[in-house]
C-alpha cells in the first residue's frame, strides 16, 4: 500500500468533497473553525492514509480502510454523555462552540497539532461536536463521568473529539465506550490534567462486528499530577490507539495500563508515548495482550527521557499469550534515555497457557475447558481487578469467554 | 483397586516405562522407592494422565475400568489423587477459589450437591488444622511464593478435602524438614481408611517410619526389581541402591523373577 497509489487518492478526493459538504452546512460557524477543518484536511490530503514504510505503521496495514469510502454516520461527531454523570463540568462540544467558542477554542490550542497523524487530521477536518469535560479546581466528581461513541454502522465513519481539563486539586473518573459496529471509529481525545489533579480514564473499546477503531489519546501532567488510564481492546477487524503523555509537571506520575483480546484475524495495535519532560516523575506501563486464531496483536511503548528529567523511574512491561498457531504479536519497547540519574526497565514476553498449570488444575478434577478459563482470567486480572468500576470490567470478561470459546482446543 | 499390567511409557519419545506390573487392593499402602530416574514420577504421570508422558503399551486398571486414554480431570473425579513432587505455582488464581472449584468438580461427579462458600469454608478450616497450615496460604494465589513445606502441605489439603479413593504421593517427602515431614504425614495418615489406597514414591526410606507401607516396591531403569514387606525399605536403606543393581548385574534373569512374583 502506498500513498503514490491511485486507489488512495481517489479516496482521498472522496473525504475532500465529503468535508466541503460537511462545512458547507455549517457556514454560521465561526471563521477560527472553519480554518481549522480546511486546514486539517488539506494537512490529511498532503498525507494520505499512513502507509507500511511509515515505522509507526509497520505491522498495521490500514488498506482496508483506505480502500473505502466511508460515508458520514448521521452527525457523526456526537458523544452520549450518561445522564447519570451529572457533572455540571460535563457537556457537549457543539453546546460549548456555541455557547463559549472562544474558550473552546482556546482549549483546541493547548492540545498537541499532530499534523503527522493522518487520522487524527481527518477527525480535525470535521470538528464539530464531542464532549468537553472541565472540572473546576478543587472539584471532585464522585460518580465516574459516563461518555459513549455511538456504534458505527458498516460502511459510516464517525470522528468525534473530546477534551477533557482538570483544574487544580480536581478529581475525575472517565469511562468512555467505543461502541464499535462496522464502521470506522476515528477519536481524538486530549486531556489536561493541572497540578496534583488526578484523572482516571477506561476506554472500552468492545465490538461484536467487524468495524475499525483509531484512536488518538493525548495527556499533559503539571505539577504532581497523576494520571492513570485502562484501555481494553477486544473485537473488531482493527483496533489502532496512539496514547501520548507528556509528564510536564515535576512529581507528575502516570500509570497505563492496557488489556488487548484479539481473535480470528482482527488486529489490535496499541502505540504508547511517555515524555518525562521534568526530573522525579514517574510512569508504570503494564500492556497485556491475549491473541486466539490468526489474530495480531502490536505493542510499541516508546519512554523518552529528557536530559533535565532526573530521577525518572519508569517502567514498562507488555506479556502476551498466544493462544493460536497463527496468532502473532509485535512488540517493540523504545527507551531514549539522555538523563544519568534515573530507573528505567522494561520487558516483553510471549508465551502459551503453561501445560504444567493447566494439568495441575485438571488433576483436582477441573475440566479443561473451565481450567483454561482460569488460567486466562488469572492472566488477565492484574488489569481488570485494578479496574475502577464494573460494566468495563464485565465486558471483558465475556470478551474473555468469547476468545476462549474461539481458540478452542488449539492451545 | 489399582492393577497395572505391563505398562509401559514414555516421555518426550524416550522409553521410561519398561513393563510395570502392580496391583494394589483397597486399604493398601504401597511404597515405590527407586534411584533418580527410574521411572518413579513417570509412573506417578501416567496414573494420572499427564499429557508429557505416553503410555505406549501395557493397561491402568482402577476399579476394573482402564484409565489410558481417560482425562486427568476425569481420573480426578473418579477418585485418582496425585500429590505433586513440584507443585505448580499459578498466579492469578486464588488458592481459596481454586480448592472450592476443585472440591465442587469432585462433588458434582459424585452426583452430589455443590458446598457453598460458607460450608466450604468451615470445611476447609477443619482439614487445615490437620496440616497446620496457616489461614493466610487460604488468600494467596495457588502455591505462589508458598515455602517448600508449604506447597506439600497445600498438596496433602487438597487430598484431605477431595478425599480420593487412590492416593500417589510423589516424593512428598523431598525438601521436608524433620517436623514438618511429621506434620505432612500425620495429614496423610488421618486418610487411612480401609477402602482407601496409598502409593507412595519416595526416593527416601525416613517417609515409611511415618507412613508405614503394606508393600515396598524397587523401581530400577523401569521395572520392578524387587518387592517385599517395610523391611526392604529399611534394607536399602542401609545397602544403599547401589545394592540392588549390582546384584542386578550379576543375575538379570532374577529381577523378571520376582517382578513375577508380586502379581495378583
Amino acid at each position: 500500500m502506498s500513498r503514490e497509489n491511485p486507489v488512495y487518492r481517489s479516496r482521498i478526493e472522496h473525504y475532500r468533497e465529503l468535508q466541503q459538504r460537511f462545512s458547507g452546512a455549517r457556514s454560521g460557524d465561526p471563521a477560527w473553525l472553519r480554518g481549522l477543518r480546511d486546514e486539517s484536511i488539506a494537512h490529511f490530503a498532503e498525507r494520505g492514509f499512513p502507509s507500511t514504510r511509515l515505522e509507526e505503521w509497520r505491522y498495521t496495514n490500514v488498506a482496508a480502510i483506505a480502500g473505502s469510502d466511508f460515508e458520514l454516520d448521521g452527525d457523526a461527531t456526537e458523544i452520549e454523555i450518561e445522564e447519570a454523570s451529572g457533572s455540571p463540568g460535563v457537556r457537549s462540544l457543539k453546546d460549548a462552540l456555541a455557547s463559549d467558542a472562544d474558550s473552546v477554542r482556546a482549549r483546541l490550542a493547548r492540545a498537541p497539532e499532530a499534523k503527522d497523524r493522518s487520522f487524527a487530521q481527518l477527525n480535525s477536518a470535521f470538528l464539530s461536536d464531542g464532549a468537553v469535560v472541565s472540572l473546576a479546581a478543587k472539584e471532585v466528581a464522585e460518580a465516574p463521568i459516563q461518555l459513549r461513541v455511538p456504534p458505527t454502522r458498516a460502511g459510516a465513519i464517525r470522528l468525534p473529539r473530546l477534551l477533557v481539563e482538570l483544574a487544580p486539586e480536581s478529581r475525575a473518573t472517565l469511562v468512555l465506550v467505543c461502541g464499535g459496529g462496522a464502521g470506522l471509529t476515528n477519536l481524538v481525545a486530549d486531556f489536561e490534567v493541572g497540578a496534583n489533579a488526578s484523572l482516571e480514564i477506561v476506554l472500552l473499546q468492545a465490538s461484536d462486528e467487524p468495524g475499525f477503531q483509531v484512536t488518538n489519546l493525548s495527556a499533559r501532567l503539571g505539577r504532581d499530577a497523576r494520571f492513570r488510564s485502562h484501555t481494553l481492546s477486544a473485537g473488531g477487524t482493527l483496533v489502532r490507539n496512539d496514547l501520548d503523555v507528556v509528564l510536564a509537571g515535576e512529581g507528575s506520575e502516570c500509570h497505563l495500563r492496557g488489556l488487548f483480546l484479539g481473535r480470528e484475524q482482527g488486529l489490535v495495535d496499541n502505540h504508547s508515548s511517555v515524555d518525562h519532560a521534568v526530573p522525579h516523575c514517574s510512569s508504570h506501563e503494564l500492556y497485556k495482550g491475549i491473541l486466539a486464531d490468526r489474530a495480531k496483536g502490536v505493542f510499541r511503548g516508546r519512554v523518552l527521557v529528557r536530559p533535565d528529567a532526573q530521577k525518572t523511574d519508569a517502567t514498562q512491561s507488555n506479556p502476551n499469550l498466544l493462544l493460536g498457531a497463527g496468532a502473532e504479536i509485535d512488540t517493540k519497547p523504545q527507551l531514549e534515555i539522555y538523563a544519568d540519574d534515573v530507573k528505567c526497565s522494561h520487558g516483553a514476553t510471549v508465551g502459551q497457557l503453561e501445560p504444567d498449570a493447566l494439568f495441575y488444575l485438571q488433576s483436582r478434577g477441573i475440566g479443561r475447558d473451565e481450567a483454561r478459563r482460569m488460567l486466562l482470567r488469572a492472566f488477565a486480572s492484574e488489569i481488570l481487578e485494578a479496574l475502577p468500576e464494573d460494566s468495563a470490567r464485565d465486558a471483558m470478561d465475556s470478551r474473555l469467554d468469547a476468545l476462549l470459546a474461539s481458540a478452542g482446543d488449539e492451545s | 483397586m489399582l492393577e497395572i499390567k505391563n505398562l509401559h511409557a514414555s516421555t518426550a519419545g524416550t522409553p521410561i516405562l519398561k513393563g510395570i506390573d502392580l496391583s494394589v487392593a483397597p486399604g493398601e499402602i504401597h511404597a515405590v522407592m527407586g534411584p533418580n530416574g527410574s521411572g518413579k514420577s513417570t509412573l506417578a504421570n501416567a496414573l494420572s494422565g499427564r499429557p508429557t508422558t505416553e503410555v505406549t503399551a501395557g493397561e491402568i486398571l482402577f476399579e476394573g475400568r482402564d484409565l489410558t486414554g481417560m482425562e486427568p480431570e476425569t481420573r480426578a473425579c473418579e477418585g485418582i489423587f496425585l500429590a505433586f513432587q513440584y507443585p505448580v505455582e499459578i498466579p492469578g488464581v486464588g488458592n481459596n477459589y481454586f480448592l472450592k472449584a476443585s472440591v465442587n468438580a469432585v462433588r458434582e461427579h459424585r452426583g452430589e450437591t455443590a458446598l457453598d462458600a460458607m460450608d466450604f469454608l468451615s470445611l476447609v478450616r477443619e482439614k487445615m488444622k490437620l496440616v497446620h497450615m496457616p489461614d493466610e496460604l487460604m488468600n494467596r494465589p495457588i502455591n505462589a511464593g508458598f515455602s517448600g513445606g508449604e506447597k506439600k502441605r497445600n498438596e496433602v489439603l487438597q487430598m484431605l478435602l477431595l478425599e480420593p479413593k487412590l492416593c500417589i504421593l510423589d516424593e512428598t517427602d523431598s525438601g521436608l524438614d524433620i517436623d514438618a515431614l511429621r506434620e505432612v504425614a500425620e495429614g496423610v495418615n488421618a486418610l487411612r481408611s480401609p477402602d482407601r489406597s496409598m502409593l507412595i514414591i519416595t526416593h527416601y526410606q525416613r517417609l515409611l517410619d511415618y507412613i508405614v507401607p503394606d508393600k515396598v516396591h524397587v523401581l530400577s531403569d523401569g521395572r520392578i526389581v524387587r518387592s517385599g514387606d517395610k523391611d526392604l525399605a529399611l534394607e536399602l536403606e542401609e545397602k544403599g541402591y547401589g545394592w540392588i543393581e549390582s546384584e542386578l548385574a550379576s543375575n538379570p534373569a532374577a529381577s523378571d523373577a520376582r517382578a513375577e512374583g508380586v502379581r495378583g
